[in-house]
């Protein structure tokens, strides 16, 4: 147990205030779950950066955090996925079944359907606008990894969108 | 517009109402299992420091001033406000500041945050004698449930088979899982590192149980056989963490682990499903 001045209690909660928003953000896009759970996760992973905050707080915390959350969001969408997809098994051209659903809705219904690594790129990518390179770093996966898992998240999504657009026709 | 853009906007507006809840450092720093408090020496009115200077300066006014005209500032020398830290190791948070503040320490943080814990270490150590503007810390865990004996225990279950050489860790937390009652508590070899645990059982009931068995692990994961009940065993967790969890009876779920350390001690897989025999209703 590392011992805390008042400097890094103080510095922890200028953390907090500038980051958590942006932390449950990425934590609800990533592990799709309700926002009650992605508060459960985001506190548990804070819990975590506060365990080692006098000794990561000069050293990038918010990357440490970003990393924690995301790699949290990812085991915590995994073991829910079996859950989900009995409960939304369904063959993805009638993923969109009401022609009034919002593209929006669509768009983030097929993110859900991703697995969840993958969403994760996805997020980090085009939400966060990380490069290839710091998404790599903070999913501790390879270069190749980000690219190919974006490129085939990205097709994915796209085909099922012009199937969806098909139907709705 | 490209897919990814029309994806970053759909993104962007999906968790646009989203913010982190105000209250999240509080429950950071309470979720976190120790805490640190920290008193300072007050600037004044320091009852033991007064009792400490008291002696020299009497024996200094008792001797002729043969020493000549120095002798008033040789006194103000001798009169250091260096108060003498008390033992409060093993008082509950409470008890300790109390004392503390009797002492002339000025405790600074969240009192409320340590109403349940009991302290574990502090710094300087008692008898220590401290000058003014000094930082006392203190290091206390929870002890949400009181004192549990054994902690055999606790939350409407008995323990009944531990490995030996175990001892109760003098920790206990509740509200640790799902919105439903749950409480834990950890043993320890003497002598670990503090915070350091060997095995921590969780009880949950009702809503709080459904949200225990959720977290199952999800990697290597075997189905076990608890007492006719279906459990589910994991040694490859974060850091080789051993756990086990299962349902003692519908809305009562029972989650043990074995830290990686004291896995490797031990057969972790044989003792995990013993504790895990040993464990029985008591209400």
């Amino acid at each position: 147990m590392m011992l805390m001045t008042d400097d890094d209690e103080a510095a922890f909660d200028e953390f907090l205030a500038a980051r958590s928003t942006s932390l449950l953000r990425t934590a609800i896009l990533v592990c799709g779950a309700t926002r009650h759970d992605a508060e459960d996760l985001v506190q548990h992973a804070l819990e975590k950066v506060y365990r080692h905050w006098p000794r990561i707080r000069h050293d990038n915390p918010e990357a440490y955090a970003k990393k924690t959350v995301v790699n949290a969001a990812i085991s915590m969408a995994r073991r829910r996925k079996i859950i989900r997809e009995i409960a939304f098994a369904r063959p993805p051209e009638t993923a969109a079944d009401s022609p009034d659903l919002d593209l929006r809705d669509t768009l983030i219904g097929e993110l859900r359907r991703l697995p969840p690594k993958m969403r994760a790129v996805l997020v980090l990518r085009y939400w966060e606008d990380q490069s290839e390179e710091s998404t790599a770093a903070l999913l501790g996966c390879s270069l190749g990894s980000v690219k190919s898992q974006a490129a085939r998240g990205l097709a994915r999504i796209r085909a099922n969108m012009i199937v969806t657009e098909e139907l709705v026709r | 517009m490209k897919i990814e853009d029309e994806l970053a906007d759909a993104m962007a507006a999906h968790v646009a109402g989203v913010e982190a809840p105000p209250d999240l450092g509080r429950a950071v720093r309470r979720g976190h299992r120790a805490h640190v408090l920290r008193f300072r020496v007050a600037g004044a009115a320091l009852v033991t420091a007064a009792v400490a200077v008291a002696v020299p300066m009497a024996l200094n006014f008792s001797q002729p001033a043969a020493g000549g005209n120095a002798a008033t500032g040789h006194n103000r020398a001798v009169m250091s406000h260096n108060v003498i830290v008390p033992d409060v190791v093993g008082m509950s948070g409470p008890e300790a500041v109390r004392i503390l503040r009797e002492a002339g320490l000025t405790f600074y943080g969240p009192e409320a945050a340590i109403t349940d814990h009991v302290v574990e270490g502090q710094n300087p150590a008692a008898g220590e004698q401290v000058p003014p503007g000094v930082e006392v810390r203190l290091v206390s865990q929870s002890q949400a449930l009181g004192d549990l004996g054994d902690g055999r225990e606790f939350g409407g279950i008995r323990i009944g088979y531990l490995p030996a050489g175990l001892e109760w860790g003098k920790w206990s937390g509740d509200d640790v899982v799902g919105d439903g009652e749950s409480y834990t508590t950890t043993f320890n070899k003497p002598g670990n590192a503090f915070g350091v645990y060997s095995v921590q059982v969780i009880v949950a009931h009702e809503e709080s149980a459904a949200k225990l068995l959720d977290h199952m692990p999800e990697k290597g994961a075997e189905a076990v056989d608890v007492r006719g009940k279906k459990g589910r065993l994991s040694t490859h967790t974060e850091g080789g963490t051993h756990m086990i969890v299962w349902e003692l009876r519908d809305g009562l779920a029972v989650k043990v682990f074995i830290s990686p350390d004291y896995a490797k001690e031990i057969d972790g897989v044989a003792e995990l499903k013993k504790i895990a025999e040993g464990i029985r209703e008591t209400k």
